[in-house]
């Protein structure tokens, strides 16, 4: 990817909150933490609410200005994409950080993973009675891989042309290399719509609901009659009506106000707030979907060239203080490393201790004495400008003069240049299985390497990742990586912060499948 | 000098006038316009860049910038609005392909109902205050009714907003918290969406309105005109409306002109503090998806209704005093 060509508002979307949309994994349904008090919601915490059928559901997320219809531009803003979701089926949805498939109704890969076998399910009918084949399937890949989508940057290793339908429910996938991780990519967004299709505004879908009004603020769908999965769930609901509204602080009273039933993405201060009101149910993501906050120290950078600088920046980070300052007390504490709690993630990696002596002795030993350091951030997203504002004060202890730099939220992704070669920043990321993180963020493909240029150990182990099947490989090559990063990486990851949402008691069946802001109302019933 | 070339010589300087007002307007606007777009293109990222999720190759993107018209130089893309727009076509959204002029036909309609209500309640509501309180002056209405417009109008718009949307949908369930009609409705089937937007607007314009009518009331009630009309035997309900009103409300006209050109010139904070789908809000949308067409459109249009009241206001002075329209 040439970075010239990645706008701030790119970059906004992708590395903010738009990878949460394509990429994701786990459930919503999930108590919130212990130490909060948040109500659980969900099929998996509320077993024991039997679904009702009838009634609309007001939901209200946050738009933008490129709210569309489109199916190729469904990931561009939150209330776009639960929308998609709900008109559109997918080939597969993340639970627990695995694929559980959907339209696929099996995934198989060859013996080195070039070649990947998709299995059509029988008797998916889109919303006008046509029957769902492998040439819609192929068709919808090729067309999310060829077009500007987000999705396509997941489908860089997708060989179109290769790739064939051989016979109505089975489809071939060819990779340009091997990637025992591609059911992982084939589980993101990998929205179905019919072959031939022109006017990807009003592309037909083959899920639960369908699109009845539309306009740039509100839109109003109806449950089909005739979907294909019923038997196993939803749609119980007659109707969903969402509702596009930028601040969260006005998703939430019109929540309170009975305007809408669910609220999507509200700020960690209002759910404290918010806790003890009966009837307002807080609601938390599971903790493979929390976001991750990060200082990315620049290995091609002075002082970060050090090994030694890298390692004092770590000790000097007071974690369990971020979580409770940062976090209001509703996160918890990372160590340097991505996706805890997801399987993938290695549980052996130690805990990193607060040591600002430590931090101390290893700036003496690399001889930077009193180091002064500038980290660049931005109040863009909760969480960054206030991680930097508190790590001056942790820094200072460490012998560290750290000042802000911090940037209008405006400007801080416009420039790619400087983003990638800054020497120390925050950064926030959102959730996404382990093994396309890391692929997204570290190596020489990667494409927003924020910790500087890779070497031939990270490589050798990325492409080793790659290569491997089978989840006990998988696993231990995605392990070997963590475990590099651990040691030689340049990101301090310190804290973990909860995403949350709000509803009235009344609903429930909301779940996340991946992606908590984005969540799927597919199942979704109100019950007073 | 004869009567007939006396006229000859008026006629002439009132179409001078006129000419120099309306090219100074146009030149006003081009101005505008150029401005806003210099300053949308020295912005960094474009159009292209921000749809193209920070995921699709580089080809793809100058593909999209091609398609778009954003690799010409500049100066051509300016030339080819301005043409464009002096032939009544404002282009079409980067974002979306809509039409600007459609975009902002639906949103400006918004916005000037939304300005519209609020202005035809500040003028009745203004004045009636202005004068219950100025009748009284210094006994407890008095007091009241200033103190609690004195403390409206020093609380910041947004403020007063949150504190409405508290009290009115929180608190008492009244009226909706966000202003976002329906899927099947408008602003115009659901007008209780207008309720605490109208009344954030209000509280932002009515103190200085309230307080200009009062001063005047308790002047023109101590008038030399007044005070014969009550010894002549006139009725006080007679003199408050033949002689203390119109003394009083003159003085604040001006002003309740001015904030009535601001709340129809669309009122961001209210509109973005409830998600009200107006002009203000778009152009906010806009700036931040450099949807250069949508934020020349709507600036443009903005610059226009600004000017055209100028030229207004410059023709009613010049209409009551020839001197400065004859430039003597």
């Amino acid at each position: 990817m040439n970075f010239d060509q990645v706008s701030r508002r790119s970059i906004l979307r992708t590395v903010g909150s738009g990878l949460g949309v394509v990429l994701g994994g786990g459930l919503l349904a999930a108590c919130g933490d212990g130490s909060s008090g948040h109500t659980p919601l969900g099929s998996s915490a509320t077993p024991s609410v039997a679904p009702r059928r009838g009634g609309k559901l007001r939901a209200a997320f946050a738009g933008s200005s490129t709210e569309s219809t489109s199916v190729i531009r469904a990931t561009s803003s939150a209330v776009d994409y639960v929308r998609a979701r709900l008109v559109w089926d997918t080939l597969g949805e993340i639970e627990k950080s695995k694929p559980v498939w959907r339209i696929a109704e099996s995934v198989e890969h060859n013996a080195d993973a070039t070649r990947w076998t998709v299995r059509v399910r029988d008797g998916i009918t889109f919303s006008d009675g046509r029957k769902l084949t492998a040439e819609d399937v192929l068709f919808s890949l090729r067309t999310l891989a060829s077009n500007p989508t987000a999705q396509s940057g997941l489908l860089g290793g997708f060989d179109a042309k290769a790739s064939k339908v051989r016979d109505p429910r089975t489809v071939e996938l060819h990779l340009k290399g091997p990637d025992g991780f591609f059911d992982l990519v084939l589980a993101q967004s990998i929205f179905v719509f019919p072959a031939g299709t022109k006017d990807f505004e009003r592309a037909l879908g083959s899920g639960p609901f369908v699109l009845k009004k539309w306009s740039r603020g509100s839109s109003l769908l109806k449950a089909r009659k005739d979907y294909w999965d019923a038997d196993h769930g939803g749609p119980y609901l007659d109707a969903v009506e969402l509702f596009s509204v930028a601040e969260a602080g006005a998703r939430l009273n019109g929540l309170k106000s009975g305007q809408f039933d669910y609220a999507g993405a509200i700020s960690l201060s209002a759910a404290r707030a918010e806790n003890k009101n009966p009837k307002v149910r807080v609601l938390t993501a599971p903790k493979e979907l929390w976001s991750e906050l990060s200082l990315s120290m620049n290995l091609g950078t002075e002082p970060f060239t050090e090994p030694e600088a890298v390692q004092a920046v770590r000790y000097a980070i007071d974690r369990e203080a971020l979580v409770r300052s940062v976090t209001l007390g509703q996160g918890e504490v990372a160590d340097d490393a991505l996706g805890r709690h997801q399987t993938w993630y290695d549980s052996s990696l130690p805990r990193r201790a607060h040591d600002p002596e430590k931090a101390r002795r290893l700036l003496k030993k690399a001889r930077l004495g009193e180091a002064k350091l500038s980290v660049r951030t931005s109040d863009y997203e909760y969480g960054t400008l206030e991680s930097a504002t508190a790590f001056v004060q942790q820094a200072k202890a460490a012998g560290m003069a750290v000042a802000v730099d911090k940037i209008p939220a405006a400007d801080y992704y416009s420039d790619i240049k400087k983003l990638l070669s800054t020497p120390l920043q925050t950064n926030l990321f959102h959730p996404m299985p382990l093994p396309l993180s890391l692929s997204f963020y570290y190596g020489s493909h990667a494409s927003y390497p924020f910790t500087g240029p890779s070497n031939d150990t990270l490589d050798g182990l990325l492409s080793a990742m790659h290569a491997a099947v089978g989840d006990g490989k998988r696993s231990r090559t995605v392990h070997d990586v963590q475990h590099y990063l651990y040691e030689h990486g340049g990101d301090a990851v310190f804290a973990r912060m909860p995403p949350l949402a709000a509803s009235t008691p009344a609903v429930h069946g909301v779940e996340a499948r991946g992606f908590f802001d984005y969540p799927c109302l597919r199942d979704a019933f109100l019950r007073p | 000098m004869t009567a007939s070339s006396t006229r000859r010589s008026h006629r002439f300087h009132a179409s001078l006038w006129w000419l120099r007002r309306l090219l100074t307007a146009a030149g006003t606007l081009v101005a505008a316009s150029l401005l806003v777009f210099v300053a949308t293109t020295l912005a960094p990222g474009d159009a292209a860049t921000a749809q193209l999720a920070g995921q699709a190759s580089p080809e793809r993107i100058a593909e999209l910038r091609h398609d778009m018209g954003l690799d010409h130089p500049p100066w051509e893309r300016y030339g080819h609005w301005l043409w464009g727009a002096l032939h009544g076509d404002l282009g079409t959204s980067y974002v979306n392909g809509e039409p600007v002029s459609q975009l902002i036909a639906a949103r400006a309609g918004n916005s000037l109902l939304l300005g519209a209500v609020a202005a035809a309640l500040l003028v009745p509501i203004a004045i009636s205050l202005g004068l219950w309180a100025g009748l009284r002056a210094g006994r407890v209405v008095d007091r009241a009714v200033s103190t609690s417009t004195l403390t409206l109008v020093s609380l910041p718009e947004f403020v007063t907003g949150t504190l409405l949307v508290l009290l009115f949908a929180v608190g008492l369930g009244w009226f909706p918290a966000v202003s976002v009609p329906s899927a099947d409705g408008s602003v115009l089937s659901e007008p209780q969406v207008l309720v605490l937007p109208v009344m954030t607007l209000l509280s932002v314009c009515l103190a200085q309105n309230v307080r200009l009518v009062r001063s005047g009331v308790i002047a023109a009630t101590a008038s030399d005109a007044a005070q014969a009309a009550r010894l002549g035997g006139v009725p006080e309900r007679r003199v408050v409306l033949r002689w203390v009103l119109p003394a009083a409300v003159v003085p604040a006209v001006p002003v309740l002109a001015r904030y009535l050109s601001y709340l129809l010139g669309g009122t961001l904070v209210a509109e973005t503090l409830f998600g009200y789908p107006g002009l203000a809000a778009a152009l906010v949308n806009a700036t931040a998806a450099r949807d250069a067409p949508v934020v020349l459109g709507v600036t443009v249009l903005v610059a226009a209704m600004t000017v055209a009241l100028n030229v207004l206001a410059d023709a009613l002075a010049a209409s009551l005093n020839p001197a400065a329209r004859n430039g003597t």
